[in-house]
């Protein structure tokens, strides 16, 4: 699981292009739209990319994204739950 | 000046003239259905996709790529049955998101030179064919283009720069935009359901339409109609998501609704987006235009985009001569955020002045006013 | 009606009022290069990094060009427009979205995809600006100041709200080669390096 968020921290960072931000900067509980890193919906559908290319998991129903996107704690549980 | 109309064309899923849309739209045909026949698009897609063959028969090669014979074929018809001749004055704007964008493919692209995929290379070529002596204007904001564009000839015969004008606008269905639109979950799994309470997405359309536009009253169509104004606002908010208070749209409308004091027809833009009719709602409801007969033309043929605008404007100038106003297709039940008044079924009634409102990515808004002279 | 500013920003280098600020002595990509600047400018936007080329072209010449100009205090949002023109559209950020178009494994990317409307650029200016004033897109092979001021003239002469613009070129083709010219228009008189409003003075100060 430790290993997974860390991966996921660093894939965020890249995908989503945020500049001057470090894994160890985001905190794997903290809600990730809304907070600081100042995401938006367009990554939120970036997110779901994310998870189709590298996690070969597809997000049917985009309402469950909120849940799911909640946090990095959130995001991995969901992809060990799914994989 | 003033401005006048001077004659029109479309082209969508439904027919290549006005007249051919109109017995669909009142027979509430729609032309949006299940496609899967577009290279690297794998899920079959709601579109409304225009019946190339009968363009493509007007043309004996493949001098014009797919999208100019589109412009060409719908400039051609708008002249049918105007009173204006093209004159060393006369102006020509184009209005498109994405033009020949297809020649990114390079099988699609081996008949042209490599300048071809450019906006302004289609609009030479073009105004060239017609035999246009100015320098062709190309408007490219998204959405909002097409009105942008009537707005822009608008001025233009009103600040005597031209005699008259030839306003198109177009996009032609590919795999690029088509894909951009699934990879934003913005396509509804079913025809559009413009301002529906269980809208739940925005169908991806085709077309072209033409507007031609005089500053000599004598040669408008009769009955006379007069564009009044228009207006562009930006939302300065989100670059895909609209301003949840209108903030652009409110802004677009408020600059050239002031001296006018009753409005016979909203033709808004009505996507079937959930937040884009919401926003919609607000920006009616801010103007105090809640009780205004309001619809959205998407549900018959889909999102036709750089062409959108413009299709949407020649219906609505229908409207005014025929004092007809159309339902919206796909719509049943209300459920915007502010209850405004959905025209849920054709109706006869006296048009005099229409609304034209569009928004778009980038924040951007429209607003357009239509008059019809007595 | 005066021209009040004029930035252009080149693979060159940067001027503003004709004055050459920093130049791109070591012919650094258009990334490095425009990432300096950011840092000179001492600009700190985190979306900058999201943009695709064009809109971080328009967005920091955008930025230089109103650099102390403070515009806010002395318009409202509705009272400013935004007018700009390029000749390749989005064709950058186009083709690396077709590319993942047609990739058999890869995944059509959204944020690529929003980027291929020329007007998100002028977009992000509003957002970062709070400019709510009339807003074009326009396109022509080279840059044309009769069609900017023959269109500029138009929206002064027809939305009495409009008070000032921001207007020019901003352009980047296939090959990273880029140019913006902006100009800052205004209908007030400013004293220090004004220019009338007319064609001519956007031709000639346009820094190729």
């Amino acid at each position: 699981m430790e290993e997974l968020i860390q991966k996921l921290k660093e894939q965020i960072i890249e995908q989503l292009n945020l500049e001057d931000v470090k894994p160890e900067d985001i905190d794997e509980n903290a809600p990730l739209f809304g907070g600081g890193l100042g995401l938006d919906s367009i990554d939120a559908l970036e997110l779901i990319v994310l998870l189709e290319k590298d996690y070969g998991i597809k997000i049917q129903d985009s309402s469950k994204g909120k849940e799911i996107f909640y946090s990095i704690k959130t995001i991995a549980e969901f992809i060990k739950a799914n994989k | 000046m003033k401005a006048f109309f001077a004659g029109y064309n479309i082209v969508t899923s439904l027919g290549t003239s006005i007249s051919e849309n109109i017995t669909s739209i009142l027979n509430e045909q729609t032309g949006i259905k299940l496609h899967n026949n577009f290279e690297n698009i794998n899920e079959p897609t709601q579109l409304s996709a225009v019946n190339r063959k009968i363009i493509f028969d007007d043309f004996t090669d493949n001098f014009f790529t797919t999208f100019e014979k589109f412009l060409v074929f719908s400039i051609r018809k708008a002249f049918f049955d105007s009173n204006i001749k093209i004159t060393d004055k006369t102006a020509f704007i184009l209005s498109t998101t994405k033009g020949n964008i297809e020649l990114l493919n390079p099988e699609k692209a081996k008949n042209y030179t490599e300048d071809r995929i450019n906006l302004w290379k289609s609009a030479q070529i073009v105004a060239n064919y017609f035999n246009i002596k100015t320098e062709p204007i190309i408007i490219s904001n998204a959405c909002i283009s097409g009105v942008q564009a009537i707005t822009t000839a608008t001025r233009m015969i009103q600040n005597n720069k031209c005699d008259n004008a030839i306003v198109v606008g177009a996009d032609i269905l590919t795999d690029f935009v088509i894909a951009g639109f699934l990879s934003f979950k913005s396509i509804s799994p079913n025809p559009c359901k413009p301002f529906d309470k269980n809208r739940d997405g925005l169908s991806l359309g085709e077309g072209v339409a033409t507007i031609l536009l005089t500053n000599y009253e004598c040669l408008a169509l009769t009955p006379k109609i007069e564009f009044v104004s228009g207006a562009t606002s930006n939302d300065a908010n989100h670059i895909s998501g609209p301003s949840r208070t209108a903030e652009g749209l409110f802004e677009a409308i408020d600059s050239i609704l002031k001296n006018e004091p009753k409005i016979d027809f909203i033709s808004a833009h009505g996507t079937a987006t959930i937040y884009n009719d919401d926003m919609e709602s607000v920006a009616i409801k801010r103007c105090n235009l809640e009780n205004v007969p309001t619809n959205s033309f998407k549900g018959y043929f889909g999102h036709t985009l750089g062409a959108a605008g413009i299709i949407e404007t020649a219906l609505s100038i229908y409207s005014m001569q025929n004092n007809i106003l159309f339902k919206t297709m796909g719509f049943l039940e209300k459920g915007t955020v502010e209850n405004i008044n959905i025209i849920d079924k054709n109706t006869n009634t006296e048009v005099n002045t229409v609304l034209k409102i569009a928004s778009g990515f980038g924040g951007s808004n429209a607003s357009l006013l239509l008059k019809k002279h007595s | 009606m005066k021209i009040t500013k004029h930035i252009s920003l080149t693979n060159k280098a940067l001027t503003i009022n004709k004055t050459t600020v920093l130049t791109n002595l070591e012919s650094e990509s258009f990334t490095i290069f425009l990432k300096s600047i950011y840092n000179k400018f001492e600009i700190n936007y985190p979306k900058y990094f999201k943009m695709d080329k064009l809109s971080k072209l328009g967005f920091l010449s955008t930025e230089i060009l109103l650099h102390q100009e403070n515009l806010k205090n002395k318009y409202k949002p509705n009272e400013i427009a935004i007018i700009i023109s390029n000749s390749s559209s989005t064709i950058d950020v186009d083709s690396k979205f077709y590319n993942s178009v047609i990739d058999k494994e890869g995944i059509p990317s959204p944020s690529l995809f929003v980027y291929t409307l020329p007007n998100i650029m002028i977009g992000e200016i509003c957002i970062k600006n709070e400019i709510r004033g009339e807003i074009a897109l326009l396109v022509s092979e080279k840059f044309n100041s009769n069609l900017i001021y023959s269109y500029l003239s138009d929206v002064f002469e027809n939305n009495k709200k409009i008070k000032a613009c921001i207007t020019g070129w901003v352009e980047i083709d296939k090959k990273d080669n880029f140019n913006a010219n902006l100009f800052l228009v205004e209908l007030i008189e400013n004293t220090k390096n004004n220019y009338t409003f007319d064609n001519d003075n956007l031709k000639t100060n346009f820094t190729e």
